[in-house]
């Protein structure tokens, strides 16, 4: 995991996702959709509790099934406050998963499969325009 | 109580399939693509084939041992020599060279051969695939039951834990169970007018103990 305290000045996109695959793939995406902005990744939700209390975070993207939770309920978790803008990412999003989002004021659901950078940068400029 | 796979228990499992196909979609797209800068090399394309594989089967065995549930709903007649039964079940899963001298001797259980295989294949796998194998095979005979107890070398499941692991659909911590082996070994025992329960260890004994009991044949009808 990369440190963001040194980033301090940079938007900060944090990624929660534990499948190694999918991190390099969304990094990836990321990277193509050149934003200037640093993309942090966590494999759980107990590290990304962290990291958002010691940093500050722009745009979560959540991924929705992690080994210590469940993305759309930690997404009701730090709605609660004023934070940053949140967007669950997902292979199979369900309407549990819907309602749960709905109710944390989400940014979007978004389908892993067929993630564009496009998306991924325009996701970005929504969380940035608040 | 018939079971349905809830939309929450399909969701686990079709998003442990579709994370399986997903992945290995991406390495062969990054075979043509390149790899990612942030991953050092290509990951195994075959261990993530025999992934995908391996999800697609657990939720094949889950739809059919939910249908077997369904249709467990009444005692099978029928009765099975114990000891042909325990042997036929002891080779289907490789372990007939565990058990040479099998402890036990030519006895009639009221359980037709279908569902007691049924049974010791359920207790057999799970001793075999899930908890690091039989440590130990037991049978004991009374006057008109037969006990089959088998050891494990797994960790072994505390009171509670092996209450939880009765229900239906509950997995610990085995990624690749559907939750439905202990579930069906009660459920078809139970039909059968047997019991089903967890032996506490031994001292020197870490594995899980489970014992069955199974009715006999009376002396006169046998």
């Amino acid at each position: 995991m990369s440190s963001a305290g040194h980033h301090s000045r940079i938007p900060v996109c944090l990624l929660v996702e534990d499948n190694p695959i999918e991190r390099a793939q969304i990094t990836r995406l990321w990277n193509r959709s050149e934003r200037k902005a640093v993309l942090i990744s966590v494999p759980t939700l107990a590290e990304a509790r962290r990291l958002l209390k010691e940093n500050q975070v722009n745009l979560v993207l959540l991924d929705n099934s992690l080994p210590d939770g469940l993305g759309a309920e930690f997404a009701l978790e730090i709605s609660n406050r004023k934070g940053p803008a949140i967007a669950i990412l997902s292979e199979w999003p369900t309407p549990f998963m819907f309602a749960k989002a709905e109710r944390a004021g989400v940014l979007d659901v978004l389908r892993k499969n067929g993630l564009s950078a496009e998306q991924l940068g325009h996701l970005w400029d929504r969380a940035q325009a608040g | 109580m018939t079971l349905a796979l809830t939309d929450e228990i399909a969701d686990r499992f079709f998003h442990d399939l579709l994370t399986s196909a997903r992945n290995v979609r991406l390495l062969a797209g990054w075979v043509q693509e390149g790899i990612p800068k942030s991953m050092a090399a290509l990951p195994d394309i075959r261990q993530n084939l025999i992934d995908l594989d391996a999800q697609a089967g657990l939720l094949d065995r889950t739809l059919r041992r939910t249908a077997l549930w369904n249709g467990m709903t009444r005692k099978l007649s029928g009765t099975t020599d114990l000891k042909g039964a325990l042997i036929r079940a002891l080779s289907e899963h490789d372990l007939i060279s565990h058990m040479p001298h099998l402890p036990v001797r030519s006895v009639a259980l009221a359980c037709p051969d279908e569902r007691l295989q049924l049974i010791l294949a359920e207790m057999l796998d799970n001793a075999r695939i899930h908890a690091g194998g039989l440590s130990e095979l037991r049978v004991l005979i009374d006057a008109d039951r037969a006990v089959i107890v088998i050891s494990d070398e797994g960790p072994g499941l505390e009171r509670a834990e092996f209450d939880k692991a009765s229900e239906p659909f509950v997995r610990l911590c085995v990624a690749r169970s559907c939750g439905l082996g202990l579930p069906l070994v009660i459920r078809a025992v139970a039909c059968q007018g047997g019991e089903v329960w967890r032996e506490a260890p031994r001292r020197d004994q870490h594995g899980l103990t489970l014992a069955i009991s199974l009715p006999l044949v009376p002396e006169a009808a046998a």
